[in-house]
C-alpha cells in the first residue's frame, strides 16, 4: 500500500518527496514482481523464468563476481544458479523473500566453487587479448574489482543492483545499519575519485 | 555520480551470457520436496544475535525538525488524534535497527514497550532500561530507547545515519513536536549527524514495518501489545517443544555465545596483562610503587582475581602468559554444556578468574522460565559487553557543526531514501 503525500511546503524540493515515495513504490513492486513470477515458475511456466533472468540476471552476476572474481567462471556459475533455482523451485514459498531466496541459491554456489577450487583467486587479466569478455578500457565492475573491498563490492551490488536498503543489506550480512552506511559511502568516493582519475 | 551505475549496469548486459539451450529447456521441478530448504516451519531461535557485532565506527547524527515534516506522508483518514473525545490508541515503532514499538496513553505518555526484534531484546531485557521508558512523555521514552541504542553502537555516530519512526492511531502533533524537538537536542548536543525520518502511515503499511499480522485495527494491536512478551524471543516460545528449545539454546548459547564471549574475554586478558607487564617495568623503574598497586587491583577488579600481593601477580602474569593461548584453542572446540563446564573448573583452579556468569550458563535450562530468564542474563551480558566496546566511540570529542546545514544537503543528496 502506498501513502499519499500531502506536500508540505517548506525549503525541500518537491523532487525530493517524489523521489523517496517513488522510489519506494519501485522496489516494492520490484520485490513483489519477483515473487510473482517465481510462483509462476513454479506452476511451470517456463516464459517466466526467462523474465526471471531478464530481471535478476545483473544483480545475480554482480553478485557472483564478487565472490568468483572470474569473468568465465561467473558465466558457468550463473547457467548453474538458474538451473538450480528450476530444480528447487519447489521449496519456495510465496509471499517470502524472493530476492533473498535467490541470492541465497546464487552465495551457496558460489562459495562451493571457492571450496572446490581451494580458494584460487583468479583475477582477470585485463590486458589479455584472448578473454573474449575483455573490455579495452577497465570497465566499472573491473574498476571496483580493483579498488574495493569484498564487503564494499557486495554492499553497492546489493544496493544498487538489488535496490536493497542499508538496513536490509545490513541485516543479510550481519552488520548494523550504519557500518553498511559508511562501506556504501566509502565505496563511492572510491569509485569517483578513479573514475576522476582515469578521466583525467 | 549516476552515471557510473548506468555505467555499470549498461557493462554487465554486455558481458552477461545468455542463458543456455539447456538451461532454458530444463524441466522445471514441480514436485514437492519432502526436506524443503524454505519451509514456513519456523526454527527455533535463540533470542539474541550469536554474532557479536563490534563496536561501530563512530556516528555523526543530525536530526532535522523542519525537514522532518516534508516526509511525513498524510494518510486518509490515518486520523489526527484531534477527534472529540473518541480516544484512540497512539502507537509508534522505532527503527534504528533495534526495532520496539510503543504505545500512548491518552496524555502522550508510554505505558508500554515491545521489542520488534533480537536485538531490541539486548535494551529491554533489564527491568531498569525497561522501566526508564514507561510512563514518560513518548518523546523522553524514545529519547532513551534511542540513546541505548547509540551507546550499544547501533548507529553510526561519525558518519551519516537515519532512524525511522512509524506512527499510527490517533496522534497529536504535539507529541510528534516533542519527539521532533528532544531527539534534534540529544542528537545536536552530541554533535551526532543522524537523521529522522518521521512518518504517520496507515495500518498496514505501520503492521508490515512493525513486522506484525493479523491485526485490523489500531485497538487490535494496543490489545496484543498488552498480552505479548516484551521480548522478541520470549514470543514464539511456545511454538517449539522444549527439547528444541534446550537444543537451541545449547547450540546457540553455550556452544556459540558463551565460549566465544569467554574466549573475547580471555584474549582481552592476554593484551591486559602485557599492558601491566610494561606498566610495572616502568614503574619498578621509577620506584613507583603506588602503580603497582594500583594496577593490582585493576586486575582484581576486572577479572576477579586476589593477588595478595606483587609475587602473586607476576606468578599469574606468567601462568596467563605460558597458558593461556592453548587454552583459547580448547574453548573453540568445546562441543557440549559438560565440556564448558570441565573448561571453566580449570579456568578457575589454574588462574582463579571470576567464571561465575559462564558457569550459570553452562547449565542447559531445566524449564521454558529457566530458558527465559537464560535468555535475559544473555541479553544482559551482551549490553554490558557492547557498551564497553563502544565507549571509545561515544565519549570522542566531536566538533561542532551545523547540522542543520548538513542535514538539509543529506536529504537533498538521497541520503534517507538510502537508508530507509
Amino acid at each position: 500500500m502506498l501513502n499519499k503525500i500531502k506536500y508540505l511546503k517548506i525549503n525541500a524540493t518537491k523532487k525530493e518527496n517524489l523521489l523517496f515515495n517513488k522510489r519506494g513504490s519501485k522496489k516494492i513492486v520490484k520485490a513483489k514482481e519477483l515473487d510473482k513470477l517465481l510462483c509462476e515458475i513454479q506452476s511451470g511456466d517456463n516464459s517466466s523464468f526467462e523474465r526471471l533472468y531478464l530481471e535478476t540476471k545483473r544483480g545475480v552476476y554482480a553478485f557472483l563476481y564478487t565472490y568468483l572474481n572470474h569473468h568465465e567462471n561467473t558465466e558457468d556459475a550463473m547457467q548453474t544458479v538458474y538451473l538450480k533455482i528450476k530444480q528447487n523451485i519447489d521449496k519456495y514459498r510465496a509471499g517470502t523473500n524472493a530476492r533473498a531466496w535467490i541470492l541465497q541459491i546464487a552465495k551457496n554456489h558460489a562459495l562451493n566453487e571457492l571450496k572446490k577450487s581451494d580458494r584460487i583467486t583468479y583475477t582477470d587479466n585485463i590486458d589479455c587479448v584472448a578473454d573474449e569478455v575483455h573490455i579495452e578500457a577497465e570497465g566499472i565492475a573491473d574498476l571496483m574489482k580493483r579498488v574495493l573491498t569484498e564487503d564494499e563490492q557486495q554492499v553497492v551490488t546489493l544496493h544498487v543492483l538489488w535496490n536493497y536498503r542499508h538496513r536490509e543489506i545490513g541485516e543479510i550480512l550481519g552488520c548494523p545499519t550504519g557500518t553498511v552506511t559508511s562501506k556504501y559511502k566509502r565505496a563511492v568516493e572510491k569509485l569517483k575519485k578513479s573514475l576522476k582519475g582515469v578521466k583525467g | 555520480m549516476k552515471n557510473w551505475k548506468r555505467q555499470w549496469k549498461t557493462e554487465l548486459d554486455t558481458v552477461i551470457p545468455e542463458l543456455s539451450d539447456s538451461v532454458k529447456n530444463a524441466p522445471i521441478n514441480r514436485t514437492e520436496s519432502s526436506t524443503p530448504v524454505h519451509s514456513t516451519k519456523k526454527v527455533a531461535r535463540f533470542s539474541l544475535k550469536s554474532k557479536i557485532i563490534t563496536a561501530c565506527a563512530s556516528i555523526a547524527v543530525v536530526m532535522i525538525v523542519a525537514l522532518s515534516w516534508v516526509f511525513i506522508p498524510i494518510i486518509n483518514g490515518g486520523g489526527n488524534g484531534d477527534n472529540g473525545d473518541d480516544f484512540v490508541p497512539a502507537v509508534i515503532t522505532v527503527e534504528i535497527n533495534p526495532k520496539a514499538t510503543f504505545v500512548l496513553d491518552e496524555n502522550g505518555n508510554a505505558i508500554n514497550v515491545v521489542a520488534m526484534n533480537s536485538d531490541a531484546d539486548v535494551i529491554l531485557a533489564d527491568k531498569t532500561r525497561f522501566k526508564s521508558m514507561i510512563n514518560k512523555p513518548v518523546s523522553k521514552a524514545v529519547e532513551v530507547f534511542v540513546d541505548y541504542a547509540t551507546r550499544l553502537g547501533y548507529l553510526n555516530v561519525d558518519e551519516q545515519d537515519a532512524i525511522r519512526l512509524s506512527r499510527v492511531g490517533g496522534w497529536k502533533k504535539d507529541w510528534n513536536n516533542s519527539i521532533n524537538n528532544d531527539l534534534k537536542e540529544y542528537f545536536k548536543n552530541n554533535n551526532y549527524k543522524v537523521a529522522v525520518l518521521n512518518e504517520e502511515v496507515a495500518l498496514t503499511e505501520f503492521c508490515t514495518r512493525t513486522g506484525v499480522s493479523d491485526i485490523k485495527s489500531v485497538s487490535d494491536l494496543t490489545t496484543w501489545m498488552a498480552s505479548a512478551p516484551t521480548l522478541y524471543g520470549a514470543r514464539d516460545v511456545g511454538d517449539f517443544g522444549f527439547e528444541v528449545l534446550q537444543q537451541t539454546y545449547i547450540d546457540e548459547v553455550v556452544k556459540t555465545f558463551a565460549v566465544n564471549d569467554l574466549s573475547e574475554m580471555l584474549k582481552r586478558l592476554i593484551i591486559d596483562v602485557s599492558d601491566a607487564q610494561t606498566s610495572i617495568g616502568q614503574a619498578l623503574i621509577k620506584g613507583d610503587y603506588v602503580k603497582i598497586s594500583y594496577v593490582r587491583s585493576q586486575f582484581n577488579l576486572k577479572y576477579g582475581t586476589s593477588f595478595r600481593g606483587y609475587d602473586d601477580m607476576l606468578s599469574f602474569f606468567m601462568n596467563v602468559t605460558n597458558n593461556m593461548s592453548e587454552l583459547i584453542t580448547r574453548i573453540l572446540t568445546v562441543d557440549s554444556p559438560l565440556n564448558f563446564s570441565l573448561i571453566l573448573e580449570e579456568i578457575e583452579n589454574s588462574f582463579k578468574i571470576d567464571v561465575g556468569a559462564y558457569k550459570k550458563l553452562a547449565i542447559a535450562p531445566e524449564s521454558l522460565s529457566d530458558y527465559l530468564k537464560k535468555q535475559e542474563v544473555v541479553c544482559n551480558m551482551t549490553f554490558n559487553k557492547k557498551v564497553s566496546d563502544n565507549r571509545k566511540v561515544i565519549d570522542a570529542e566531536r566538533e561542532d557543526f551545523d547540522y542543520d546545514g548538513w542535514l538539509l544537503e543529506f536529504v537533498s543528496n538521497g541520503g534517507l531514501e538510502e537508508i530507509w
